[in-house]
């Protein structure tokens, strides 16, 4: 097996492991900091993605393909972000 | 092409997508795999994308209530199904290589191990479910429970499909195949990575 992708993939996982821990981390701050917490756990959920879709998926040889399965995975992630976290600030603000 | 794609003396080569680029398959040729496994993660995605966007405008009549019916899950054993997946995920892109570089055996052992891990994940998730369950909390009990039991059961389908075809694979086992297969065990992993946040953790 070639070292190099060895190395590469397993750098792969860790990486995924620890955001996992931190989305993990961030959603205890949720009640409190509800819309920091919601906006970092997004961008943690999107950088997991691009690490599944570039290394596990083997992507980063086809970069056309990769940005637009990050794009529509990042569409789909703050439609459910905004609706959980901006919606009711929204409603707090005019209400 | 599916003759092909499953046959066991199927031709090998560093990258068995250079096959599919010269048949007429357009950008999906250069992907790893055979295209049509494209097709389908592509239509999974969308299944999935609408299915969470679906439960976003729902929460948004009662978030409350879905705060609540959130609250009763259990986070860290959805965490820790999100570590079994992608160490399984892991597993399985080693197949790969292994099987890039001919080692027919040692893909085989990674692939049974990313498929072991497989089943511990469907393990906790029908833990999960008991769980709920014999807290009341049934399809029918709220609406977030509907979305939940709706969007992670048919995540534990795939993963049920996605062992069948790992067991498949590691049969007929041409470089296209593994590649076939891993794409959509990773496809499966992908899924989960995204829904575990969205139903479990964002509130």
């Amino acid at each position: 097996m070639d070292r190099n992708a060895l190395r590469r993939l397993t750098a792969c996982w860790i990486g995924l492991v620890a955001l996992t821990a931190a989305v993990g981390f961030l959603s205890d701050f949720a009640p409190r900091l509800q819309q920091l917490a919601v906006a970092g756990i997004a961008l943690a959920t999107l950088l997991k993605t691009r690490l599944v879709l570039a290394h596990y998926l083997g992507l980063r040889a086809a970069p056309g393909a990769l940005s637009g399965f990050v794009s529509a995975i990042a569409v789909i992630l703050v439609l459910v972000a905004v609706a959980i976290g901006v919606t009711p600030l929204l409603a707090n603000a005019f209400s | 092409m599916i003759h092909e794609s499953f046959s066991r003396q199927a031709p090998d080569s560093a990258s068995a997508s250079a096959v599919a680029s010269d048949s007429g398959w357009g950008p999906l040729g250069t992907l790893p795999g055979n295209p049509i496994m494209w097709i389908l993660i592509v239509s999974e995605l969308a299944v999935f994308g609408a299915a969470l966007v679906g439960y976003a405008g729902a929460r948004l009549r009662d978030p409350t209530g879905f705060v609540a019916a959130q609250d009763s899950l259990d986070r860290i054993a959805g965490a820790v199904n999100t570590a079994v997946l992608l160490t399984s995920g892991l597993f399985a892109a080693l197949a790969v290589e292994a099987r890039r570089a001919d080692r027919r055996a040692a893909g085989r052992w990674l692939l049974l191990t990313a498929a072991l891990l497989g089943c511990v994940f469907l393990g906790v998730k029908g833990s999960e479910y008991a769980r709920e369950l014999a807290a009341g909390h049934d399809i029918d009990s709220h609406p977030f429970f509907m979305f939940y039991y709706l969007i992670t059961g048919f995540h534990a389908l795939h993963v049920v499909l996605g062992l069948i075809i790992l067991a498949i694979v590691a049969w007929f086992d041409s470089l296209e195949n593994y590649e076939t297969g891993a794409a959509f065990w990773h496809m499966v992993d992908l899924v989960w990575i995204v829904v575990f946040p969205c139903l479990y953790l964002m509130r």
